[in-house]
């Protein structure tokens, strides 16, 4: 599970960007879900291997919280949860969900150049 | 022309070499599956008071000798609480005629609003699914408490002409209550935690007729990070079983070890805190020996060991992280084994995670404990670096005191 910062300008460019590479190079499916259109009840869990980018395009803190309440279902067998958020997001995000938080594999700030995700935050 | 690679054998025999190490160290994995069940490293005492039994023997021995007693396991994220329910669980399970339940809070809230009486309905469904297997068909007094149960539980729709929750009496008037001089010590159960707790009671009665032992096992709850929603949980809930021989253990966030209103204490017959493994991790064999049982010696030296060790602040989650991450950099590295640079980039990734969104306020608090002044957790933001394990709470000798989680402060300048 990684949390990718980017300007949300740049947001649909990174997840266009992301997918793109993540099937090239794995030739796996990237499933691009938003925020705000996630129906309350159905978290992104990620099983059997699934790749699925959830984009914070505006900031939902009822959200976060269930996304912290069940930080430990969210990636199960394999699976890989990508949250893209704006660097404000990113703060808000890492302060309100301590569980979340220490169950991400790494914090990166990502731009539609730069997908190398070298550069920690 | 095209140049034809053929495949390099080390390549494929550095995958077999670095996969299993790294499957075996998945903080992320349930730790109730049976590959994980097998690589807990148990304590051998209170982590507190080595003095003491390990925390899993003193609940259990509770839950056989003291039946309906309340127990709470109170620690920081990634502190090792699920390991220590689950080995309480096998304890428990060594008698047959134990009745025991393990719940995980995710599997009776949303956790988007408090909602009492979900606990207790999701213990009265799983008793009831036991009763037939133990003690064959149940009464119709039993399937009936069972068959509302479930529609409180699940909802239900019922059709009416007009909407009944419709406050007004019939000559317009409104309700408004006037709360009285005399405070009770745990506000009053709703009417709906009543309505579940008298139908959870009828289903107990087969148990109750048999004498069981029951013993529900409540982890998640500590997710709830702030010590209000718990206590809501607590109160209402919790409370609603009290008296009955059912015994329940939940595991309660850190937060509350801290919170000044003591309700830990003053609610639970039983409290146990788990805090930060070590205080000298780089010394802990505790630690030590779980990155062993998980084939460490075979990729890392002893000096990255202790390193890892070090740097996991004592903290089970982070232990495993470090060591899986320090793997990945040596596959990534085509090295044959894991060396101090993949360590040191491990513990910088580490450091970056717990770094990212310190606000300045919290940088501050930071740098006053690195200099060695005293760390309080009463303010919004210390209580903040609490919960998110930037600063850990270690015991030693029976004295508590707090650090900034190693990994956070080899990013820092050192102090002046």
């Amino acid at each position: 599970m990684y949390l990718l910062i980017c300007d949300a300008t740049a947001a649909k460019a990174v997840q266009a960007d992301l997918a793109a590479e993540v099937e090239v190079q794995l030739g796996a499916v990237v499933s691009l879900e938003t925020a705000s259109e996630l129906r309350t009840g159905e978290l992104p869990v990620c099983r059997d291997g699934s790749i699925r980018l959830l984009h914070f395009d505006e900031w939902l803190p009822a959200l976060v919280d269930a996304l912290d309440r069940h930080s430990s279902y969210l990636v199960q067998d394999g699976g890989q949860l990508l949250l893209l958020v704006d660097r404000q997001s990113a703060e808000r995000i890492l302060r309100r969900a301590p569980n979340l938080r220490s169950r991400l594999t790494d914090v990166f700030q990502i731009s539609p150049e730069d997908l190398s995700g070298e550069h920690p935050v | 022309m095209d140049q034809v690679t053929m495949p390099n054998p080390a390549v494929s025999d550095r995958r077999q070499l670095y996969r299993p190490f790294i499957e075996r160290l998945n903080p992320l994995a349930p730790n109730s599956s049976p590959i994980q069940r097998a690589l807990i490293v148990p304590r051998e005492f209170d982590p507190r008071d080595p003095k003491q039994p390990a925390i899993n023997e003193v609940f259990a021995s509770a839950a056989e000798l003291n039946r309906g007693t309340q127990m709470a396991l109170v620690g920081g994220i990634g502190s090792g609480k699920t390991t220590e329910l689950l080995l309480t669980l096998d304890r428990l399970k060594s008698h047959k005629d134990a009745v025991n339940i393990f719940l995980d809070a995710a599997e009776f809230t949303d956790f988007l609003q408090t909602n009492p009486g979900a606990m207790l309905a999701a213990i009265g469904l799983r008793l009831f699914a036991q009763i037939r297997k133990r003690f064959g068909e149940p009464s119709d007094e039993v399937q009936s408490a069972h068959a509302k149960l479930r529609e409180l539980a699940h909802g239900k729709t019922e059709w009416y002409d007009e909407d009944p929750r419709d406050y007004e009496g019939d000559d317009g008037r409104v309700p408004v209550d006037i709360p009285g001089l005399m405070k009770p010590r745990f506000p009053q159960l709703t009417q709906q935690v009543e309505e579940v707790s008298d139908l959870l009671g009828t289903i107990l009665l087969p148990f109750v007729d048999h004498d069981s032992q029951i013993t529900v096992i409540v982890d998640g709850l500590d997710r709830l990070i702030e010590p209000v929603r718990f206590r809501e949980f607590a109160e209402q809930d919790l409370r609603a079983i009290r008296g009955t021989t059912v015994t329940v253990i939940a595991a309660a966030p850190l937060l509350l070890w801290f919170d000044k209103s003591r309700f830990l204490q003053d609610y639970f017959d039983l409290v146990r805190h788990i805090p930060a493994a070590a205080a000298e991790p780089r010394q802990s064999v505790f630690l030590k020996d779980i990155l062993r049982k998980r084939g460490a010696d075979e990729l890392l030296s002893a000096a990255s060991i202790n390193t890892i060790c070090r740097f996991s602040g004592g903290v089970l989650r982070d232990l495993l992280e470090l060591a899986q991450s320090a793997a990945q950099y040596a596959y990534r590295d085509a090295a044959d084994s894991i060396d101090a640079a993949h360590v040191r980039a491990a513990v910088r990734q580490l450091g970056n995670r717990y770094l990212a969104g310190v606000g300045t306020a919290q940088r501050l608090l930071i740098r006053r404990l690195i200099r060695g002044k005293q760390f309080s957790p009463d303010s919004s933001d210390s209580r903040e670096l609490l919960a998110n394990r930037q600063v850990l709470e270690y015991s030693k000798g029976g004295r508590d005191f707090f650090l900034v989680h190693p990994a956070l402060a080899k990013l820092l300048p050192e102090p002046q």
